[in-house]
């Protein structure tokens, strides 16, 4: 259940002589697909397996009460369970059986498909109700628990009159934690996720409060920067349960622009001229038609739309608005009072994500913003072949690169998961300066430096779960 | 003879201290390119020797001086410019160039690096990078951690890896190392080349200088700054102190007050409105606008913040990064704890984003002077004074590790896995993050435990508190805070 753990069971899966014969390709395609005709029954019965039980926590204490069960540091006994509850407990996570007792973070939204390996027996640790917030009213950031929403922590900063300066690529009910032991992309026009988080709680496999970074302030000349090299699957060394991130003070002028666009070509145009007009945004949000009338139905069809968030004080924000103009010039149409995407209230946001959630999206695309006509292209060629229609959401950053999150309505089988996945990788690999990357489209990159990385990785997570309670390997 | 002129970076260290370190290296390389890099790392691997990379030698705590002897790998050779990618704004670039050089390079072509060390002049990419790059532009562009594709690192093994994959978006990437060297002060790799993002260059910049009476009356720039919805380039507070110890080398040099600097940059419209609102936002805090000559000639002295260093024997500078609601109380403890350690104390400040401002108090010292190597007793205390306030002090090596522990508490058994895993054999310049190594390698005497070298810290404040009188150099008369 995670990039490492999956990494590592391939791994020791082609070293044994008996799939060395299979490609790898074809070897992931299988167990993705869990084509068990063709896998050995040892592989099946770990593909199979399911967590023991899953817990749904409500304190940080009870997550360290769980890892240390895991772990054998405290037995079911002395968390003062009765005898029933305790043989209960011991028979369910198989205490004594001779594969370890990990504890598992159930991510509260997965935009593209789940890991390969599922938890092994085990414990599932729901981190939904660690869902606190709390706004430092003299900084501009917040302490939030894993659980809670992306949308409530904008919401209350809202009300705290700062601004979340990170949106989520795709528009879905995302738990912060997520950003964390998911593959939730958080997005800004500024700066990576990376710049506003600033500190991470956690338990680390011996039970021990653990905490990355600071919390008042960005960690800089400290040592190596641990947070970073966890951040994106911090789940697999350490159980995250909240975390420090950046605010902004709220402008006195916000605004959301919404440019329309006729075709991709127009838009990549402008969107390469964007960061060269050094106008500062909140986001920019690319969306083809489809996209639009998902987010906003009964809306007139556009092609293509752009969506700026500006924030600033209104001389700088009204000098920017003309300048922008110019910048983006091709476009059909201009809405320069639209309601921010990020306002509805918390339900209607949920009902959209509802929506969009029922879309297939295999992974993310990166490319130069210059490119999109090229990627749009591409991508519903792949959409053409797997018979599905393509809704495209995006982010442009500052540096001139495009993030994009192609969505297929298309059923949520890991066949088509697989093919569509396989699809936009090979049709990516054609433009110059593109990638592609998703849970699956990592196994399939076997360039021998990745593979040194990833060595690293796995050798870190060795050491630092070395009792192998946190999501642990899995040895064939 | 020349291997003595890498026994020391830009602080002043006593003689005293090779007593406890051997501070002089065995050999010192100049390689240039990776692969001789790769080969002097398995050599001193091979014959047992510590192996230290420095760039520039502007670090401040020792983290690039020898402790042991060993071979140093002096990278600033290493300084050739790989290829610079217009279309995609991007450069490659050997670790060894200075910031200063490669920033000039790229404007030259219409780019722009939008994050550069104060040390820019001398600091190395490289070098900067390994010490967790914050620096001027960082409060509207981050830091070199947003600009910094991928990395080529050669590994303790003498492995050469690349930290990333530079197509990838570094916000989903899997597998991305990036994070593990930036800050890693050379104890895990040694950084050869890198490839960092740039932007556009920006249509205009305006400095802007700001006078008030004293650093006291200057303390809530910074809050009013961050709790704005101005975009600055960089703000900056500097004490009548530092001035005045700049008056003393400089005449010409502006009179000792509070002063502050911001600059705007960007297009020339915003960077205009941006301009009145800033002026209205000091004005209203007490400040009063200097003239655009003196804030240009404020900006283009900015690498240059240290001529009072031929004013004595040496001069030491620590760094700390506060929360902004505290700069106040940071203002307080620092001009107290000056006060009590009988010396004079100067303290420089910029904001790093809208949480955060960098704190670095510099002041002189006699070496020859009894009493005068204990001022370092200043940079434990103005830790402390930084952990107190929710912050953290800057940069570890031999003179801060001893902080390490305390940074990190229950995450520092991570941090010695990441080292464990990399350097197995301790030989990438060891002893300095995690531990404290002493010259000698023996048991029981190989290293100083972190509550020790701080106690003897602690000790030395004490007894400097005993001094009958305060050093300084310069008086000031805008008066106290």
């Amino acid at each position: 259940m995670g990039l490492l753990v999956d990494r590592a069971f391939i791994d020791s899966v082609t070293a044994t002589p008996a799939m060395r014969e299979m490609i790898r390709e074809a070897l992931i395609e299988a167990l993705f697909t869990r084509n068990d005709r063709v896998l050995p029954k040892d592989i099946v019965a770990v593909l199979s397996r399911e967590p023991s039980v899953t817990v749904k926590v409500k304190s940080d204490n009870e997550v360290q009460k769980l890892i240390r069960v895991a772990n054998g540091q405290e037995s079911t006994l002395t968390l003062g369970l009765p005898a029933e509850d305790y043989h209960y407990v011991r028979r369910q996570l198989g205490v004594g059986k001779d594969r370890d007792i990990g504890v598992y973070v159930r991510p509260r939204v997965v935009t593209t498909h789940p890991w390969i390996v599922p938890p092994q027996g085990g414990i599932e640790v729901d981190v939904r109700d660690l869902s606190s917030i709390e706004i430092d009213p003299k900084g501009n950031r917040a302490l939030v628990g894993v659980g809670a929403t992306w949308k409530a922590l904008y919401d209350e900063a809202a009300r705290a009159g700062r601004i979340v300066p990170f949106f989520p690529l795709v528009p879905l009910d995302y738990g912060m934690g997520d950003a964390l032991v998911g593959d939730a992309v958080l997005h800004s026009y500024a700066s990576p996720f990376r710049r506003y988080l600033y500190g991470v709680r956690s338990f680390a496999s011996h039970g021990q409060r653990t905490r990355l970074g600071f919390e008042e302030v960005p960690n800089h000349g400290t040592g190596y920067d641990a947070l970073g090299i966890l951040q994106n699957s911090m789940s697999e060394f350490v159980v995250p349960v909240a975390m420090s991130v950046a605010l902004i003070p709220r402008a006195r002028v916000v605004k959301n622009w919404v440019y329309e666009f006729p075709d991709a070509a127009k838009l990549g145009v402008g969107l390469g001229k964007l960061p060269a007009s050094g106008r500062s945004l909140l986001y920019a949000n690319v969306y083809d038609g489809a996209a639009w009338a998902l987010l906003h139905p009964g809306a007139p069809a556009t092609p293509f739309i752009l969506e700026l968030g500006l924030a600033g004080a209104p001389t700088v924000v009204a000098a920017r608005e003309k300048a922008l103009d110019t910048v983006l010039a091709g476009f059909t149409g201009k809405s320069a009072d639209t309601p921010s995407p990020y306002d509805p209230e918390a339900r209607v946001y949920t009902r959209t994500a509802d929506r969009v959630g029922r879309l297939l999206v295999p992974g993310y695309v990166t490319a130069p913003a210059t490119s999109l006509a090229d990627v749009v292209a591409k991508i519903r060629e792949v959409g053409e072949a797997s018979t599905a229609n393509t809704v495209l959401f995006g982010a442009v950053r500052r540096t001139g690169t495009v993030s994009l999150a192609p969505g297929f309505d298309s059923p949520k089988e890991p066949a088509k998961t697989c093919a569509i996945s396989r699809r936009v990788w090979a049709k990516v690999a054609a433009i110059p300066g593109a990638s592609y990357l998703s849970p699956l489209a990592q196994l399939w990159a076997d360039d021998p430096m990745y593979r040194a990385r990833m060595g690293v990785l796995l050798k870190l997570k060795n050491e630092i779960d070395s009792a192998r309670a946190i999501a642990p390997t899995v040895p064939r | 003879m020349e291997r003595l002129i890498y026994s020391h970076d830009f602080a002043s260290l006593p003689k005293l201290a090779l007593l406890q370190w051997k501070m002089i290296p065995d050999f010192v390389a100049l390689p240039k390119t990776v692969e001789e890099v790769s080969r002097l790392v398995q050599f001193a691997y091979e014959a047992g020797l510590p192996i230290i990379p420095r760039g520039g030698g502007t670090g401040l705590v020792g983290g690039a001086v020898p402790n042991r002897g060993g071979i140093l790998l002096d990278l600033r050779r290493m300084d050739r410019v790989e290829s610079v990618d217009p279309e995609r704004r991007t450069v490659r670039v050997q670790a060894g160039r200075a910031w200063k050089e490669l920033a000039d390079l790229v404007a030259s072509r219409g780019m722009f690096l939008p994050v550069v060390p104060l040390g820019a002049p001398a600091s190395t990419i490289g070098g900067w990078i390994a010490n967790g790059g914050v620096g001027i532009g960082s409060y509207k562009y981050g830091d070199a951690r947003d600009y910094l594709v991928e990395m080529e690192v050669v590994l303790p093994s003498g492995e050469i890896v690349h930290t990333a994959d530079r197509t990838v978006d570094l916000a989903v990437a899997y597998a991305n190392l990036n994070p593990a060297f930036f800050g890693s002060e050379g104890t895990i790799g040694v950084i050869t080349s890198v490839s960092l993002q740039l932007l556009p260059k920006p249509e205009s910049l305006t400095p802007l200088s700001y006078s008030f009476k004293d650093l006291w009356a200057a303390r809530d720039v910074p809050g009013a700054i961050a709790g704005s919805d101005l975009e600055p380039y960089h703000a900056a507070v500097m004490d009548p102190t530092h001035l005045a110890l700049v008056k003393a080398v400089r005449p010409d040099s502006p009179e000792p007050q509070g002063l502050v600097n911001v600059v705007f940059e960007g297009p020339r419209d915003e960077v205009t409105a941006s301009e009145k609102e800033m002026d209205a936002l000091v004005s209203g805090l007490g400040g009063k606008k200097l003239a655009e000559t003196l804030a240009r000639s404020q900006w283009e002295g900015r690498f240059d913040l240290y001529p009072a260093r031929r004013i004595s024997g040496g001069l030491v500078i620590t760094q700390a990064e506060f929360p902004v609601a505290r700069f106040p109380d940071m203002l307080r403890r620092t001009s107290r704890i000056g006060k009590k350690l009988r010396m004079q104390v100067a303290v420089n400040s910029f904001l790093v984003d809208g949480n955060s401002v960098a704190v670095e108090p510099y002041f002189l010292m006699e070496e020859q002077a009894p009493l005068g190597p204990l001022t370092l007793a200043f940079v434990k205390k103005f830790g402390d004074a930084a952990f107190a306030l929710g912050g953290h002090p800057r940069g570890l090596g031999l003179f801060t590790a001893f902080n390490f522990r305390k940074m990190h508490r229950g995450a520092t058994g991570i941090y010695e896995a990441v080292k464990s895993q990399l350097d197995p054999y301790r030989k990438m310049n060891p002893g300095k993050m995690t531990e404290v190594w002493t010259r000698y390698d023996l048991p029981i005497v190989n290293v100083i435990p972190p509550e020790i070298m701080g106690f003897g810290l602690d000790v030395a404040a004490a007894v400097r508190r005993l001094k009958p009188t305060s050093d300084r150099y310069v008086t000031i008369e805008t008066g106290g805070r």
